[in-house]
């Protein structure tokens, strides 16, 4: 009788053995609903560059307004295909193409009168890029150089040395 | 009394006596391979020499009376920070981004350093010197004042290990140029995937891989998508 009230007030070394390996058998439970939770938890979005780009594409192509074709642009100012050939082929207009090649003029760049804006002409210049994406960039994108501003908005604010000393020190270096 | 003047670290002591330090506390040796992001010379159509001991006053520790500096990222991702991240905006903004021209105007090599002791501007050995932070991302033209103390002082180091300006947890080095690992020399050894050393690593010499594209580089893709940067078309 003593014996049996010693067994049931003091746990013997088997009953913490088990007590030991339910314990740890919890742990591997945890341990593998854990996996399994996981497994089923959404997949984190994962950032994909190509992609990415051609949304900012997108995004650049409808920026301010958009833009004008070759034929808007020779029944609103005037403008021939062949002064825009000229123009394009010379650094002095921004464009950019569709996926059927044909070339898309952004209105941003232009006055009401049909102008370029004043000194978009000397920034084309300095890059003398055909890359036309990476020009959409330069005007569209903010730029901490600029507090955060973008060189078309310096632009548009009549701060076009400050633009252009910019695109120089840039297009030297081939980082702009 | 003088105000603190953020943006702009203070000025260098002299160098005589600057030279009082015993800046072998603050130095470390350093060995192991380093990125090289350089780009392509319009003129010839080819990419620039990888390994450029610059005095051309363009960047940060490359003063024009130095014996010439080199700067190399720890890793691709830094090395990209250093040359574009000026002209990157915030995440999702056009100006972060790659035009898909640029990655074939821009090369990547792998250098191989050989031991080397340099001044480990982390922590606070700036302070210890008599600077701060701003050494390292401040205005340049007086960081590379201090350059000419560090490669001048008669402890004779090999450059200097710096945190990136743009990221707390990158870092660089800028390998003042020094006849004792020079000449350098090509080693093919140095290509992808990254070795753990170069074939040349028991040698004392400075070497280098060849210049690979970064379009074609193995490791744009993850360090783009780690830096969220986009590619245009």
């Amino acid at each position: 009788m003593a014996a049996t009230t010693k067994t049931l007030t003091r746990p013997s070394r088997s009953w913490t053995r088990q007590a030991a390996e339910i314990q740890e058998r919890i742990a591997a439970l945890q341990v593998e609903l854990k996996r399994i939770l996981s497994k089923t938890a959404p997949p984190k979005v994962r950032f994909d560059p190509h992609e990415a780009g051609h949304e900012l594409t997108i995004r650049m192509q409808e920026a301010e307004g958009g833009s004008w074709t070759g034929a808007e642009l020779e029944s609103r100012f005037g403008l021939t295909p062949a002064t825009l050939h000229r123009r394009r082929k010379e650094h002095r207009i921004v464009h950019w193409r569709d996926a059927l090649h044909q070339f898309h003029y952004p209105k941003w760049q232009f006055t009401p009168t049909g102008a370029l804006l004043c000194g978009l002409q000397e920034v084309l210049e300095v890059f003398r890029s055909q890359d036309e994406w990476r020009i959409m960039r330069y005007f569209l994108g903010p730029r901490r150089q600029f507090d955060g501003r973008r060189a078309l908005d310096l632009l548009r604010a009549g701060e076009v040395g400050k633009v252009l000393a910019h695109a120089k020190a840039h297009a030297a270096e081939n980082t702009w | 009394m003088q105000r603190k003047t953020p943006g702009n670290p203070n000025q260098p002591v002299s160098q005589a006596e600057f030279d009082k330090l015993d800046l072998k506390r603050f130095c470390v040796p350093v060995r192991g391979i380093f990125y090289r992001v350089h780009g392509l010379n319009p003129s010839t159509g080819k990419p620039f020499e990888p390994l450029h001991f610059s005095r051309r006053k363009a960047s940060r520790f490359d003063p024009a009376g130095g014996p010439g500096t080199l700067h190399l990222g720890k890793s691709l991702t830094v090395a990209l920070m250093e040359v574009f991240d000026d002209s990157w905006g915030p995440i999702g903004s056009s100006s972060r981004s790659l035009s898909a021209t640029q990655l074939y105007e821009w090369w990547v090599t792998l250098v191989w350093v050989p031991q080397v002791m340099l001044f480990d501007a982390r922590g606070q050995n700036p302070s210890k010197i008599g600077t701060d932070q701003q050494l390292v991302t401040g205005r340049h033209s007086t960081s590379r004042r201090w350059a000419l103390r560090l490669v001048r002082h008669p402890s004779g180091i090999d450059g200097i290990l710096y945190p990136s300006r743009h990221s707390s947890v990158d870092w660089n080095v800028a390998l003042f140029r020094k006849a004792n690992f020079l000449p350098e020399r090509f080693d093919a050894s140095l290509d992808y995937p990254v070795p753990a050393l170069a074939a040349g690593a028991t040698t004392d010499k400075l070497a280098y891989g060849s210049a690979l594209q970064l379009a074609r580089h193995p490791q744009l893709r993850d360090a783009l998508v780690e830096l969220e940067v986009s590619i245009l078309p």
